[in-house]
């Protein structure tokens, strides 16, 4: 009860939280473009002619989201070394947070691709553009549209997901934090801090989303 | 069909479509059609309303497989395979009723689209195929806005455009004027006519039947998947052949 705070070990290791900080923005900036990457490309495949290619996309993205990312995570970094393949902890950590954002992505995406009108595909193809160049040009931008609020909130959850990066020792915010106060005990200074980075950190991201929203969707429809 | 198509000068045959047939899983939405359409030739196509007549239309640019018969437009055979599906669709340009602009471009862009990247063109030489186009629908004006910013005969008269910003050698036009209000009507027609007087070969499906009057080289009457009666206008609104044809024209005059 008689608990007097000391926030002396926060404000000593602040130049290392603010750096992790960054860790952290690295890891959701970079994880984000990769889960772009895969939801972008497994939406393409999910609607392939070729059966295969979409029973791969849909076992892929039921195995993702029905497993804990934690169990993910060990999984890339403990069994690519078995299969020779010996990754850091931050590019293993980009690599477990893109697959598993991708996953999420896809389906998402999905569904922005099934809200675009038929008559939009077929006035392109009318016009001599191929099928990629369609999606490409024509489907692409209005899907992500239909579809930016849901994508905002699945990022600003891959954004704090970060966190669990810390088990394999990423550099990030949570790692770096749970250093300072197994040094100092200072637990609650410690997560007191911590939870409110995390809270100025996912606001960031919802600007930084609004902001491309406004510059990318501006066009008015109906 | 033969005392027309004969004296009518048809050295070269634009588009020519010999017993096709189409059918959606067991129903058959077309039966043998067998049409030749000749250099600079207007067809109205008319019919009740699942008669086939966009089915039809849209097989020509292979927007819809057929199963049986041949097709030829400007001299190539439509197959099956992407090269002739693409050598095609350069040279037919389609305007759907639902004028399906693509919103996130601008009316310019909308245009410069297909040449930039179908045809390749440079973006000055498409911008300005497509600016000289708009010019000519007479919605230069509008060309920065976005389609949801302009009227409906205004977004039809851009699709128009879209279209011949391509320079294709056949229009062919899915009832332009049905998704419209009434007073936006004309401006998309006199649009048409334009085109028309300019030697476009076109297909037209529309019961605008002023318009047919005015334009059409031959009207074309379809019902349940089949040509029923082709006659030049003054012969098809005068002297209809058919029962069906009469029933039709009945229902249709009356309405307006
Ligand atoms: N994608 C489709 N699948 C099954 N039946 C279709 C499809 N499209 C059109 N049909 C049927 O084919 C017939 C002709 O349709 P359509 O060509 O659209 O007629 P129209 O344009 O003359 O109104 C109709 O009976 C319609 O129900
Ligand atoms: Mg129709």
């Amino acid at each position: 009860m008689n608990y007097t705070l000391d926030f002396t070990p926060v404000i000593d290791g602040m130049p290392n939280l603010l750096a992790a900080c960054l860790g952290t923005f690295v890891l959701a900036i970079s994880g984000m473009m990769l889960a772009t990457i895969i939801g972008i490309g497994g939406v393409v495949l999910r609607t392939s002619k070729i059966a295969p290619l979409r029973w791969l996309v849909i076992g892929f993205v039921e195995i993702i989201r029905n497993t804990p990312f934690l169990v993910q995570i060990f999984f890339i970094y403990f069994a690519l070394p078995l299969a020779g393949l010996r990754l850091d902890p931050t590019p293993t950590a980009i690599i477990a947070l893109g697959i598993n954002g991708g996953a999420y992505a896809i389906e998402i995406l999905r569904g922005g691709v099934q809200s675009i009108s038929r008559g939009q595909v077929e006035a392109g193809l009318a016009l001599g553009l191929h099928k990629a160049q369609v999606f490409r040009f024509i489907v692409l931008k209005p899907a992500l549209r239909a579809v930016f609020p849901s994508l905002t909130s699945q990022f600003v959850l891959l954004t704090l997901t970060t966190s669990i990066a810390s088990a394999i020792s990423a550099y990030e915010l949570t790692s770096v934090s749970q250093r300072i106060e197994s040094d100092s005990f200072r637990s609650f200074e410690v997560y007191f801090t911590v939870t409110a980075f995390y809270l100025v950190i996912s606001w960031l991201m919802m600007r930084l989303f609004a902001f491309f929203s406004a510059r990318y969707f501006a066009y008015p429809v109906k | 069909m033969s005392d027309i198509s004969t004296t009518r000068p048809q050295a070269e045959a634009m588009i020519s479509m010999a017993g096709v047939a189409k059918w959606y899983g067991a129903f058959q939405a077309l039966h043998n059609i067998n049409i030749t359409v000749g250099k600079g030739e207007k067809i109205v196509l008319c019919g009740p309303s699942g008669s086939g007549k966009s089915t039809l239309i849209r097989c020509i640019n292979h927007l819809e497989t057929y199963q049986k018969g041949e097709i030829f437009v400007g001299g190539t055979r439509l197959g099956h395979e992407a090269k002739s599906i693409d050598a095609v669709r350069r040279e037919v340009g389609m305007v759907f009723q639902q004028f399906n602009l693509f919103p996130h471009l601008t009316v310019l862009e909308n245009c410069m689209l297909a040449p930039m990247r179908a045809l390749k063109l440079s973006k000055a030489e498409a911008e300005g195929r497509a600016r000289q186009l708009l010019e000519r629908v007479k919605i230069a004006e509008q060309a920065e806005k976005y389609p949801a910013q302009l009227s409906g005969g205004q977004q039809q008269r851009v699709a128009i455009a879209r279209a011949l910003c391509m320079r294709p050698q056949v229009m062919l036009f899915d009832e332009p004027t049905s998704a419209l209000d009434p007073e936006m009507v004309k401006e998309v027609l006199d649009t048409m006519i334009d085109l028309a007087r300019e030697g476009m070969t076109m297909i037209c499906v529309t019961h605008e039947m002023g318009f047919a009057r005015q334009v059409a080289d031959r009207v074309i009457f379809m019902a349940s998947g089949a040509i029923v009666e082709e006659a030049p206008p003054a012969e098809f609104f005068s002297d209809p052949k058919h029962e069906r044809t009469r029933k039709f024209l009945g229902e249709i005059l009356s309405r307006h």
